[in-house]
């Protein structure tokens, strides 16, 4: 089997597989999907797609959180926040939105922008209690990491 | 590649709403990205199809109700759509006419085309409204059909009878066997009444194959 360089997993009722750059390996054929959306560049998202859960959503919502924005704004500016090592895959991102304003973390409005319809994606209360604690999280477990690389638990 | 999408997530069974903005949304991306690069580049930055499939349908709640559950949409809903049909406006217009028309020449020419329309016009028309669902969520055929035949059955032996004057003030409904014919109704309606529920449906989903 030729694998690519892995983007994500898909996860089914028969087990996971791999999603690579060359493709979907061993499409399921159940329809219950669970994709990782996001990917960063030339670290361990590549080996190890479970750490990253829940990061896509802390950075949609960490940018939200000072002003509204379209999709393609946002990605933009997570990319270049993140000095571009961090490239929420574009389409994708929307989905992700979509879920967050489902779950009641966004609000959207429709705005015309010259002559197009564009979507704009704001926090809400609900939102900002879960970027809270997604920043908690995140913050626990990158200290943690950086205890276990220099050391200093043993210091 | 989005006309492709769009298929491919109808046909995953995405809701068309949930569909439609998705779309749109990534036409505006593209139409953004395209501002400063080709439109093969711009294309490539939005993702495979693949990736853009799989990220909707991680998504929860975005399957509709005709992918989960096929049979409550094209065949008991339209089946139970039909009989409330039958039965709530004609019990509005016995409690209308009881309480405020007794002795009034309007509820009866009412209750004659409403006699009319429920059993000519309501099995066609609830019919036709599963295969628009059917049709626009890229449904299999199996439950609508089904649901096409109850309905054909239950519209073609449908009498129903309404009496708003005298002593026998009331309505009642009447299901003959749909394999005899009485007063010219019943098997030949329920054939009359499939054709006519089927006939677009074999029509618009060839030439949306065709299409496709």
């Amino acid at each position: 089997m030729r694998l690519g360089r892995t983007t994500g997993e898909f996860y089914h009722s028969k087990g996971r597989e791999a999603v690579t750059d060359i493709g979907v390996v061993a499409k399921p054929r159940t329809t219950r999907y669970y994709a990782l959306n996001f990917e960063v560049l030339g670290t361990m998202a590549e080996s190890n797609p479970h750490f990253m859960n829940g990061v896509p959503e802390l950075l949609i919502l960490q940018v939200l959180k000072e002003r509204e924005m379209y999709g393609y704004e946002l990605v933009e500016e997570i990319h270049r926040r993140s000095g571009t090592v961090i490239s929420i895959g574009e389409g994708v991102v929307y989905p992700v939105l979509h879920g967050l304003e489902r779950s009641g973390a966004l609000a959207s409005r429709r705005a015309k922008v010259n002559g197009r319809s564009r979507v704009y994606y704001s926090l809400t209360p609900q939102g900002a209690a879960r970027l809270e604690g997604l920043s908690d999280t995140w913050s626990r477990l990158s200290d943690a990491i950086r205890l276990v690389m220099t050391g200093a638990a043993h210091a | 590649m989005l006309d492709q999408l769009r298929e491919t997530l109808l046909r995953e069974g995405v809701k068309p709403g949930v569909v439609g903005r998705y779309l749109a949304e990534l036409e505006d991306h593209l139409a953004d990205l395209g501002q400063t690069r080709t439109r093969e580049e711009a294309l490539l930055r939005l993702g495979s199809a693949d990736a853009l499939v799989a990220a909707m349908l991680a998504q929860p709640g975005v399957r509709s109700w005709t992918a989960r559950a096929p049979w409550a949409t094209l065949a008991l809903g339209p089946l139970l759509g039909f009989v409330f049909g039958c039965f709530l406006p004609t019990l509005a217009l016995y409690l209308g006419a009881r309480e405020f028309a007794a002795d009034k020449d309007w509820p009866l020419a009412v209750a004659r085309f409403l006699v009319a329309f429920n059993e000519y016009g309501l099995p066609i028309l609830v019919g036709w409204l599963a295969v628009f669902i059917a049709l626009r969520q890229r449904a299999g055929s199996a439950w609508l059909l089904t649901g096409a035949v109850l309905i054909a059955l239950l519209g073609g032996g449908l009498i129903e009878h309404i009496n708003l004057r005298g002593d026998n003030f009331g309505f009642g409904f009447e299901v003959l066997d749909p394999f005899t014919t009485v007063m010219g109704r019943s098997f030949e309606t329920m054939i009359f009444n499939l054709i006519v529920i089927l006939a677009p449906y074999a029509v618009l989903r060839q030439r949306m194959a065709r299409s496709a």
